[in-house]
């Protein structure tokens, strides 16, 4: 299966990036390129267990979501791209009419 | 260059101070990494600072830590309180994080001195550290050569003799690869024996940080600072035990000899190798066999289907990590954004923050979650699998496996537009730990006639990074190659 040009232009508008006409032809090209090599590898059924599992050796175990307090809001604001009397400025959402 | 050990004596016997060790590796830093683009922030004053505070509880008889006074380097995607962290990107250039990553408050915890922030590749993505937005990195052994990637600052950093440790992070290689090309040691942990909180996201499922030193010993010193104690399972649960971190290493282990340990060796690893590399490889086998090891040939054809199946997952997760930069509160940000749409604002700040290389995989990864390419996603999970359970059922017949690190030996500068989109090459002998999670330390195996770093890897069942070590310094012995340093121009050390 091959990528094109249509399918390039549409992750660009799902990640938000802009890719210029001639980028999206010669991506398409490459990343075709890239599922060609996959397509040529041969892969066995995985079996019905689960890697992980069936060795015992991996379980999926998370920390509890827990809330704390953080209270370093000049830590917070070191990393904010615009500032505006003492609140995160960012631009406007609504378009104006 | 002086090991930890020995800087640690002189601490000791009052034969110098931390803050006369640290200013000098600042010195040497300042004096020779123009050339070599090591580092993206120095912590001149930070590291003075903390140097003085130390020599003050030393001189009040106080225990300064496992790693007292001894300079750390940090790879640039891990969260430093009150430093900057910038991924190497124009996305994250004044991105200074509120809260140390955990490895970090480990280090600290440890009495280690923060020295600076490493270069390396733009959000970890590559394999020669030529993706970086501020400056290339050159190779100490050789300045036209490329480092290695994506953690090239962080070995550059150890075999320049900028910093006796670093930390950096491997995805597909990332600290394998350039301590291979460098001539340093550096270990990708178990995934889960390392905690990623405060690690920048490249592919989550991967992502694993690890130590990096001149010497295996150096190297398990930091990997005991920086490990979790919980090591039942996936997870980081439980604070390290700082503390009792020089007795938990197995360095008396590495007396122990390589008596009845069983070493397997994949025969597909001698297809396309560096002729060179290929020598080196057979020489390490026959130091092992000479130890009293048993050393077997065998067949992983799973190896083929590593670098491919790697791409297509960690290009899927890329593509939702780095979803959350659009430059609104923090990072990149056009200048005049007066005439743009909220949306088109994204698309600029996006497009313009991003390197070529990072865009790239975004879109690729995009494309991967897209419906009608989703068998291709699937063929790589399952490859995912099947390597799993072909390594499960590996280390019921071997301890270790006995790797060549990189296909290739360290490259021109120039060239690496020809390794960058052929990743299948550059990580084809490293993927395949990132896929199954299990550890794998790469150690310097000798030198190429031309006098390149040639290294070799050494990969282990879950958390037995202790069997790595001690195997590792086995060979390491026997060669003596961590003994000859590089010789850069105007170096007097």
């Amino acid at each position: 299966m091959k990528i094109d040009e249509k399918a390039i232009k549409q992750a660009a508008d799902m990640a938000r990036l802009i890719v210029p006409d001639e980028e999206a032809s010669a991506l398409a090209q490459e990343f075709s390129q890239i599922l060609k090599a996959l397509d040529d590898i041969n892969v066995n059924p995985a079996g019905e267990n689960d890697s992980d599992t069936a060795s015992g050796k991996l379980e999926s175990a998370l920390r509890e979501d827990e809330a704390k307090p953080f209270h370093d809001a000049e830590g917070l604001f070191q990393g904010i791209a615009r500032e505006k009397d003492g609140h995160i400025a960012v631009p406007r959402v609504l378009d104006q009419e | 260059m002086m090991t930890i050990l020995e800087l640690q004596k002189g601490y000791r016997e009052g034969s110098f101070s931390v803050r006369q060790a640290v200013e000098s590796f600042l010195e040497r830093i300042k004096k020779l990494d123009q050339r070599i683009g090591a580092f993206i922030t120095v912590c001149y004053n930070e590291a003075l600072d903390q140097a003085e505070q130390l020599d003050q509880r030393l001189s009040r008889g106080e225990n300064i830590g496992p790693l007292g006074g001894i300079p750390v380097a940090v790879k640039d995607n891990i969260c430093t309180k009150n430093i900057r962290t910038t991924c190497a990107s124009r996305m994250l250039e004044n991105f200074v994080a509120p809260c140390d990553a955990r490895v970090v408050e480990n280090l600290k915890k440890a009495g280690a001195v923060i020295i600076g922030k490493t270069n390396m590749d733009e959000f970890a993505m590559g394999a020669a550290s030529g993706t970086s937005a501020y400056k290339k990195i050159a190779n100490p052994w050789n300045l036209s050569k490329v480092p290695g990637g994506s953690s090239g600052g962080s070995a550059a950093a150890v075999a320049a003799g900028f910093a006796p440790l670093a930390l950096g992070s491997d995805t597909g290689g990332s600290i394998r690869q350039p301590a291979s090309f460098c001539g340093v040691v550096g270990l990708k942990p178990t995934y889960g024996a390392v905690s990623r909180e405060g690690l920048i996201a490249f592919a989550p499922s991967f992502d694993t940080i690890g130590p990096m030193a001149s010497t295996v010993k150096d190297c398990e010193l930091l990997f005991n600072v920086i490990k979790e104690q919980n090591q039942s399972n996936g997870s980081d649960t439980e604070e390290p035990d700082i503390e009792n971190s020089h007795k938990n290493n197995c360095t008396g282990a590495f007396d122990a000899g390589m008596q009845n340990m069983r070493i397997g060796m994949p025969k597909e690893c001698l297809v396309g190798l560096d002729q060179e590399a290929a020598q080196i490889y057979l020489r390490a086998e026959k130091i092992y066999r000479d130890s009293g090891a048993r050393v077997e040939w065998f067949s992983l054809p799973e190896i083929d289907a590593c670098a491919s199946a790697y791409f297509i997952l960690s290009s899927a997760e890329a593509a939702s990590s780095l979803a959350r930069y659009d430059g609104i509160r923090y990072g990149f940000s056009i200048k005049d954004p007066q005439d743009l749409n909220f949306d088109d604002l994204i698309r600029s700040n996006r497009t313009e923050g991003f390197g070529d290389e990072v865009r790239r995989r975004i879109l690729f990864g995009t494309c991967m979650r897209m419906p009608e390419f989703a068998a291709y996603y699937e063929k790589a999970e399952k490859i995912r699998k099947n390597i799993k359970q072909a390594v499960n059922r590996l280390f019921g017949r071997f301890d270790l496996i006995l790797m060549p690190t990189s296909p290739v030996l360290p490259f021109d500068i120039k060239e690496k537009h020809k390794y960058l989109h052929n990743e299948n090459q550059l990580d084809k002998f490293t993927a395949i730990m990132n896929l199954a999670g299990i550890p794998a330390l790469s150690l310097p195996g000798g030198f190429s006639r031309t006098g390149l770093p040639v290294g070799l890897q050494l990969a282990g069942d879950y958390f037995t990074e202790d069997k790595l070590f001690r195997a590792a310094s086995c060979l390491e012995q026997k060669l003596g190659v961590y003994k000859k340093l590089p010789c850069l121009e105007g170096d007097q050390a």
